[in-house]
């Protein structure tokens, strides 16, 4: 027999025995593999909990709520279903006559842009003092 | 010097999260004791438990206008919400169970998912009163389930489905569509279950107390609102606007409880 022909059985004979072992193992291993993929899809059986509860002889405790935390249950005034509350918010109002003196105008620059709609020039103030540059509104 | 200026001198040195932590991890260590002593057989503690449970996607997200304190511009979380209404060291106190990730707070107390069946059931049968945020997964259901089917402990479950507005994303959790997971939970619940809770709404939470023969809502309590009129006054022109937010005080909370005693 040639050195090729040797070799050609040699790597026969081992695919065979490779075939012959994963069939082996498909066949041994194969359902709790097939079961342990398809368990992954289930759902978890819902009564998991309940199970160990009816394993689990021993009685429920019998308590009673602490008689301080119901009386606070009773209190009216912070039960009550709403709250109202009024708030003021006093937004700054400009002076037109100040309005190239930024350091002493009372002039909000992060006021809500409904100021804008008063001519208020304020692109001295973004160039002085620094705050604005490049950065716009 | 009041109250008031107490808490707004500690906010301004930064101490608030600092005395948290210590709080909590008093607490937490207490609690840990407890749960040794539960788990012995026939282990009681002569204190009221209130098991708080819900999804670990919610933890910590669920938040609305702190009623507690009087600052009130922070938002709280529900978990902390009830440990502030129910919380008394030695007689009582809020817990939930965590996933681990949480840093301080109500819920640092974790079980290895092997232990959770053993370690929970000791729990729902001493906890005074359950409080359950239901939520989607086959773990939250599991747990409504037993509720359902054990008619103790659901006359003992309030049931609470949030304002879905309230629900606050953190950054390192999953971001949830929480509309169309609340749908899930709702229809899940109806499915599985048994248990017919209303649909969420936006602007409005709710407690639940639920049948245990029918599975459908035998008592219920609103949340609260918190209204604020505000007026903006502009030069010469004031601008009005309302905004409406859901709320819990202390006294809500404990009515809830009151609603299973």
């Amino acid at each position: 027999m040639s050195g090729f022909e040797r070799l050609k059985n040699l790597r026969s004979a081992k695919a065979t025995r490779a075939i012959v072992l994963l069939s082996i193992f498909l066949l041994s291993a194969g359902p709790g593999l097939a079961a342990g993929l398809l368990r992954g899809h289930q759902q978890t059986p819902i009564n998991t909990l309940s199970n160990s509860w009816s394993k689990d002889h021993a009685p429920m405790k019998v308590k009673r709520i602490d008689p301080e935390l119901l009386s606070l249950s009773k209190d009216k005034e912070s039960n009550k279903d709403l709250f109202t509350h009024e708030e003021t918010v006093h937004h700054p109002i400009p002076n037109p006559n100040r309005n190239n003196n930024c350091e002493s105008s009372s002039y909000d620059l992060f006021a809500p842009t409904k100021l804008t709609g008063m001519n208020l020039d304020d692109s001295a103030c973004r160039n002085r003092t620094g705050i604005w540059s490049g950065s716009g509104r | 010097m009041d109250n008031y200026k107490t808490n707004s001198i500690i906010s301004l040195l930064g101490l608030t999260s600092y005395i948290k932590q210590r709080v909590y991890q008093q607490k937490n260590e207490q609690l840990k004791l407890d749960l040794v002593a539960l788990a012995k057989d026939g282990g009681n503690i002569d204190k009221d438990l209130f098991l708080y449970l819900r999804p670990l996607k919610l933890a910590g997200t669920i938040q609305f206008k702190n009623m507690f304190d009087k600052n009130s511009n922070v938002l709280i979380s529900f978990e902390e919400g009830l440990s502030r209404a129910l919380d008394k060291p030695g007689r009582r106190y809020a817990f939930c169970v965590g996933d681990g990730e949480e840093r301080w707070g109500v819920a640092q107390v974790v079980f290895e998912n092997k232990f959770w069946i053993e370690r929970v059931v000791p729990l729902f049968k001493n906890a005074s009163a359950i409080i359950s945020m239901p939520g989607a997964t086959d773990g939250c259901l599991n747990e409504s389930y037993l509720i359902r089917k054990t008619i103790e402990l659901c006359e003992r479950t309030i049931f609470v489905i949030p304002p879905l507005n309230c629900y606050k994303p953190q950054r390192r959790k999953e971001k949830l569509d929480i509309r169309n997971y609340y749908n899930l939970v709702i229809r899940r619940h109806a499915q599985e279950v048994d248990l017919h809770f209303p649909d969420a709404q936006m602007d409005a939470g709710v407690f639940l107390v639920m049948d245990p023969h029918t599975g459908q809502p035998i008592k219920q309590l609103g949340w609260q609102e918190d209204r604020v009129e505000r007026s903006d006054k502009y030069y010469w022109q004031t601008l009005l606007s309302v905004e409406t937010t859901p709320v819990l005080t202390a006294a809500r909370i404990a009515t809830a409880i009151a609603m299973v005693a």
